[in-house]
C-alpha cells in the first residue's frame, strides 16, 4: 500500500473534502431524507416473520391499513430459514387512543385514591366531599375508556376506586387483546404456516428511550470532552480531535439517511462507539505529529496515516463480517450496528486524515513559526508507562 | 526465531499470565458443562424463548425493588408459571424471560402483570374479607407500641359493606386462623407427598420442639384449604394410584388443575394428565405446608403454603369476634431476631402482609415493554451462525494482516493474542448471559483488539533516531491507553446510567474489552513482539557480521 504522501505541498486544501461531506451530511439529514427512527424511539410494532413461500406483501398491506394500522415499511429477504419479512407498522389509533386514556386515569386515580383513603381513616366529610368532587373526573375519563371497549359499565357506579380501577384495567386489557388477535389473525390468515413474531413499543416507553439516550448522548459529550482536553491540555489539538469524533458521527448519520438505516437503540450504540474508535487514529496521528521530532511534521503525518489505515481496515474488516452475518441471518441488530459502524469508520478515514491532519500540521507550523514549545505532557502519561 | 526465543516468550510473566487465564477461561467453561451446556449463559435471543421488559414509572430503592421482583415472582408461579426468570435492571426496570417460545404464556404473563391479584381472608371455610370490600389505599403500617407486645401492626379499612360481612362471618370464630390467600386456586385439587407434608413438621426447638404427627398435618391442611363450595381437595402421591385405578378420582371440568411437585412421578403426572387435570407443577419448597403454633384450641396452623397462595394464617382475636362492624382492622404479628435483624424480619413479614392485603399490587405502577419472541431452534441457528461470523472476523483480518505484513512472526502473535481475548471476553460475559448486543460487542472486540496490536507492532517496526524498543514502546502504550480512556468513558453513561437493557451488553462488552486488552493482552503481546523484534534484529547483525 504505498500512497503518495498528500501532506508534502498545498495540503490545506484536502479539507475541502470532509467539509463539503460534512455540509452535504447536514443537507441530506435536515432537508433531503431525514433519518428513520425505529419503533424503538417513535412507538409501534415490528413484525417478524418466517415463511417458507414469499409472502404476498400487496394483500397484507393493504389487509393492515384496513384494520386502521399505518404501514411504515415492509420487505421481505430471504435467509436460510426460508423468507424473513420484515414490517415496521404504527400503533393501530384504537390502541394509542386507550394508551392515552390509560395513562391519564393512573395519572388522575393516584390523588383519587389517597383522598379516598383519607377521608376513610380520618372519617373526615370534608376531606370526603374533596374526593367526590375529584372521582367525578377520574369517572369521566374511565367511561371514556370504557365506551373504547365496547362495555356498558358505568364509571359512577363503582363505590370505591379499587373496583373502578379494576374495571378500567379489565377494559384495557380486553382492548389490548382484540387490538393483538387481530393483528396476528391478519397476518395467519394472509401468510399461513409462518411462525410471526411481535416486537411492541407504546409510545409512553419510546418517549421514556428518548429520554435516556438523550440523557446518555449529554454526559457522553461532557465526559469526553473533559477527559480530552485533560489528555491534550492544548486548545486546539483537543478541539480537532473532537470535531473529527463528531463529524464520524455527523457522516455516519448522513449514511444512515441514504441508506434508510433506522435510528434504533441498535446503531445509537453504535454511534456512541464511533466516538471510541474515531479517536484511536486521531490520538495516534496527534501524538506522532505534535510530540515527536523524528523526521518532518508532514513525514510523521504520512507515517500516521499508513499505520492508521492498517488500523481502520482491520475495524472494518471485523464489522464487515458482522454484515455478512446480519445479511444471512437477517438480525437487525447486528446490520444496524454494523451499518453505523461501517459507515463511520469511512468517515473517520476522511475526518482524521483529510481534516484532523490538516489542521493538526497547520498548527504545528504555527506555533513553530511563534517559537513556542508545542504541547504539555498529557496527564496520563504521569500515569501509565508501559 | 529460535527455540531459546519461544521458550523466553511463553516464560515472560505478562505472557504467562495471558495463558494461564486463557486456558483457566477454557478450563471454566467446561467444568461447568461445555460452551453450549451451562458454561456460557446465552440470552434468549440464541436459546430461544419470550422477554417481557417491564418498565417502572419510577426509579425505585433496591429495597422496593427487590419487593416488586418477588412480587412478580410469586404471581407468575402462581398461575403456574415456574419457569420464569425475573431479573431487576437498573433502578427502573425488570425483565421477564421465559425459556419457551410461547405466545399463550406471553399472554398469561401481561395478564397477571397488568392486572391485580385476588385477596382472599377465609374464616373457617367462608371469605370473610376479599379485595373488593377492603380500600387497598388505606392499607398501612401502624406502631406496634400502641399494641404491646407485638413487633408490627398493619392495618386496613374496609367498606361499608365489607364491615358488616366480615362482621358476620367472623362472629363467634374468635382464636380462629384468618387463612390470607393471594389467587387462591378455585377449581384444583392437591397431590402431595408424605415427605413434603411433614418436612416442616418440627416446630420451635430445643425445650419448645413439638411435632406435628401425620394425622394432624391432614387435618390442618384440610382446614386450610376449606371453603364453602370450593374447598380443594387434597391427595397423598402414595395413595393416587388406587384412586386413579378405583375410577374416582375425576377432574371437575376441563380446567381443573392439580397442584403437584415437580419431583413427583412421571407416572402420576402422566396418569392425572390422561383423566384430564392440567398439571400446576410447583417446586419441593412451595409445596410443603409450614406449620405454626396457634396458641388457642386448635393447637396447631398451616401459617404458610406457597403452593396455593397461602400467605399468612393470623389469628382472630376474640375481641374482633364478638364485637360490632369496625371500619378498621389491624394484623398484627412477632418477628424473629434480635436488634436489627429483628426490625428487618418486622419490616419483612408487615410489607409482605400489606402486599397481600393490596391483592399482590406492585408499589410502583408498570408498563410493559417491547415482548420479544425467539423459536428455540432459531435461536440455536442464529447461535451457530454468530459464531461462525466471529471466526470468519478472524480469519479476514488475519488475511488483510498477512497482506500487510507478510510475516508470519508478526501475523500470528496478533491474532493469537485476539483469539484469547475472545475466549477471555467469552467466559466474562458468558457468566451472566450473551445476548445479541453482547455478540455484537465481541465482534467488534475482535476488530479493537487487534487495531491496538497494529500501533504496537508499527510503532516497533519504525524507524526513529531513537532505537530505544522500551521507548517505542511507551509511545505506542501512550497511544493505546489514551485511546482506550476515551473510549471507555465515551461508552459509560450508556452502561451505567441508562437502563437501555436492550444495549447494555454491547457497551459491557466493548468497555470489558478495552479493560482486558489495556490491563493484561497488550502489554503480553507488546512483550512477544518487543522479543521477536529484538531476536530479528540480532540475527540481522550476525548475518552483517558473516
Amino acid at each position: 500500500m504505498d500512497l503518495p504522501n498528500p501532506y508534502k505541498g498545498d495540503y490545506k486544501k484536502l479539507v475541502i473534502v470532509p467539509i463539503s461531506l460534512a455540509i452535504i451530511s447536514l443537507i441530506l439529514i435536515l432537508f433531503i431524507s431525514p433519518i428513520r427512527l425505529g419503533i424503538d424511539f417513535k412507538g409501534g410494532i415490528d413484525v417478524e416473520m418466517l415463511s417458507s413461500a414469499p409472502p404476498n406483501l400487496q394483500m397484507l398491506k393493504s389487509d393492515l391499513e384496513k384494520s386502521g394500522y399505518t404501514v411504515n415499511e415492509i420487505k421481505t429477504n430471504k435467509n436460510p430459514a426460508g423468507y424473513m419479512t420484515q414490517a415496521e407498522l404504527s400503533r393501530s389509533k384504537k390502541m394509542l387512543k386507550a394508551d392515552e386514556l390509560k395513562s391519564a386515569y393512573y395519572t388522575q386515580r393516584k390523588e383519587v385514591a389517597e383522598l379516598e383513603a383519607n377521608s376513610v381513616i380520618k372519617n373526615d366529610s370534608a376531606l370526603r366531599a374533596q374526593y367526590e368532587q375529584k372521582r367525578l373526573e377520574l369517572d369521566k375519563t374511565a367511561n371514556s375508556l370504557f365506551e373504547l371497549s365496547g362495555s356498558n359499565a358505568i364509571a359512577g357506579g363503582f363505590s370505591t376506586t379499587n373496583l373502578l380501577t379494576k374495571q378500567v384495567q379489565a377494559s384495557f386489557v380486553k382492548i389490548s387483546d382484540e387490538e393483538n388477535s387481530n393483528l396476528r389473525s391478519i397476518f395467519a390468515s394472509d401468510v399461513p404456516d409462518a411462525s410471526t413474531s411481535f416486537k411492541e413499543m407504546s409510545s409512553s416507553l419510546s418517549d421514556d428511550f428518548i429520554s435516556r439516550a438523550f440523557m446518555v448522548v449529554v454526559y457522553s459529550i461532557i465526559l469526553t470532552s473533559i477527559v480530552v482536553f485533560l489528555i491534550f491540555r492544548s486548545i486546539v489539538p483537543s478541539i480537532a480531535v473532537l470535531s473529527g469524533a463528531a463529524a464520524d458521527v455527523l457522516f455516519a448519520l448522513g449514511a444512515m439517511a441514504i441508506f434508510q438505516i433506522p435510528l434504533t437503540l441498535a446503531s445509537f450504540a453504535a454511534l456512541l462507539m464511533l466516538v471510541g474508535f474515531s479517536l484511536d487514529t486521531d490520538i495516534l496521528l496527534t501524538m506522532r505529529v505534535v510530540k515527536r521530532t523524528e523526521g518532518s511534521a508532514a513525514d510523521r503525518a504520512y507515517e500516521s496515516m499508513k499505520t492508521g489505515m492498517t488500523m481502520s481496515m482491520s475495524v472494518m474488516v471485523a464489522f464487515a463480517s458482522l454484515l455478512a452475518l446480519a445479511y444471512i441471518t437477517q438480525i437487525s441488530i447486528y446490520y444496524e450496528i454494523a451499518a453505523v459502524a461501517i459507515a463511520g469508520l469511512i468517515g473517520d478515514l476522511i475526518a482524521t486524515w483529510a481534516f484532523n491532519a490538516v489542521i493538526i500540521l497547520a498548527y504545528m507550523q504555527d506555533m513553530e513559526k511563534k517559537g513556542k514549545t508545542i504541547m504539555k505532557r498529557s496527564l496520563l502519561s504521569y500515569i501509565f508507562r508501559s | 526465531m529460535t527455540e531459546n526465543v519461544v521458550i523466553d516468550i511463553l516464560t515472560d510473566k505478562r505472557v504467562l499470565l495471558l495463558i494461564l487465564l486463557t486456558l483457566g477461561a477454557v478450563g471454566w467453561i467446561f467444568i461447568n458443562g461445555g460452551p453450549f451446556n451451562g458454561g456460557l449463559k446465552f440470552g434468549i435471543d440464541f436459546s430461544g424463548g419470550v422477554r417481557i421488559p417491564i418498565l417502572l414509572e419510577q426509579a425505585v430503592d433496591p429495597v422496593t425493588m427487590q419487593e416488586m421482583v418477588d412480587n412478580i415472582k410469586t404471581r407468575a408461579s402462581a398461575f403456574g408459571l415456574s419457569e420464569v426468570k425475573v431479573t431487576p435492571v437498573g433502578d427502573s426496570q425488570i425483565f421477564v424471560e421465559v425459556s419457551k417460545a410461547n405466545p399463550q404464556l406471553v399472554t398469561d404473563i401481561e395478564r397477571i402483570l397488568s392486572k391485580q391479584g385476588v385477596y382472599q381472608g377465609i374464616v373457617d371455610g367462608k371469605v370473610a374479607v376479599s379485595g373488593d370490600s377492603l380500600y387497598p389505599d388505606t392499607v398501612r403500617r401502624d406502631n406496634p407500641a400502641y399494641y404491646g407486645g407485638v413487633d408490627w401492626v398493619v392495618a386496613f379499612s374496609l367498606t361499608s359493606d365489607g364491615q358488616k360481612h366480615f362482621s358476620e362471618v367472623v362472629r363467634g370464630k374468635g382464636n380462629f386462623p384468618l387463612y390470607m390467600y393471594l389467587d387462591r386456586p378455585t377449581n384444583a385439587i392437591v397431590v402431595i407427598s408424605k415427605e413434603d407434608l411433614l418436612a416442616q413438621s418440627t416446630i420451635g426447638t430445643g425445650i419448645n420442639q413439638q411435632n406435628i404427627t401425620e394425622e394432624q398435618a391432614i387435618k390442618l391442611v384440610i382446614s386450610a384449604l376449606n371453603l364453602e363450595g370450593h374447598s380443594v381437595p387434597i391427595y397423598l402421591e402414595e395413595g393416587i394410584s388406587e384412586q386413579i385405578e378405583s375410577d374416582t378420582l375425576k377432574p371437575f371440568d376441563e380446567n381443573t388443575a392439580v397442584i403437584i411437585s415437580k419431583n413427583s412421578s412421571e407416572k402420576i403426572k402422566g396418569q392425572l394428565t390422561s383423566l384430564g387435570f392440567k398439571l400446576k407443577e410447583k417446586s419441593s419448597a412451595d409445596m410443603q405446608p409450614v406449620y405454626a403454633v396457634s396458641g388457642t384450641n386448635l393447637g396447631f396452623v398451616v401459617n404458610r403454603w406457597d403452593a396455593l397462595g397461602l400467605k399468612s394464617a393470623p389469628i382472630l382475636s376474640p375481641s374482633i369476634a364478638n364485637g360490632a362492624p369496625s371500619q378498621s382492622y389491624v394484623i398484627t404479628g412477632a418477628a424473629r431476631g434480635k436488634g436489627n435483624e429483628k426490625i428487618a424480619d418486622a419490616d419483612l413479614s408487615a410489607r409482605e402482609i400489606m402486599s397481600v392485603l393490596k391483592g399482590g399490587a406492585l408499589p410502583v405502577q408498570i408498563s410493559l415493554g417491547s415482548v420479544q419472541e425467539v423459536p428455540a431452534k432459531l435461536g440455536q441457528e442464529v447461535l451457530n451462525l454468530s459464531l461462525l461470523g466471529l471466526v470468519f472476523s478472524v480469519i479476514c483480518i488475519a488475511v488483510m494482516l498477512s497482506l500487510r505484513y507478510r510475516e508470519p512472526s508478526v501475523v500470528l502473535p496478533i491474532v493469537l493474542t485476539s483469539i484469547s481475548e475472545i475466549i477471555l471476553l467469552l467466559a466474562i460475559i458468558g457468566s451472566f448471559s450473551i445476548d445479541l448486543a453482547a455478540m455484537a460487542g465481541i465482534i467488534a472486540t475482535v476488530g479493537i483488539s487487534v487495531d491496538a496490536q497494529i500501533v504496537i507492532t508499527d510503532e516497533l517496526l519504525k524507524k526513529r533516531e531513537d532505537d530505544d524498543i522500551q521507548h517505542k514502546l511507551d509511545g505506542a502504550f501512550h497511544i493505546i491507553v489514551t485511546n482506550a480512556t476515551v473510549a471507555i468513558v465515551a461508552m459509560l453513561p450508556l452502561l451505567l446510567f441508562s437502563g437501555l437493557v436492550e444495549i447494555i451488553g454491547f457497551a459491557t462488552t466493548t468497555v470489558i474489552g478495552y479493560i482486558l486488552g489495556v490491563s493484561i493482552s497488550r502489554p503480553a503481546y507488546a512483550t512477544v513482539a518487543k522479543k521477536l523484534f529484538v531476536s530479528k534484529k540480532a540475527h540481522e547483525k550476525v548475518a552483517v557480521v558473516q
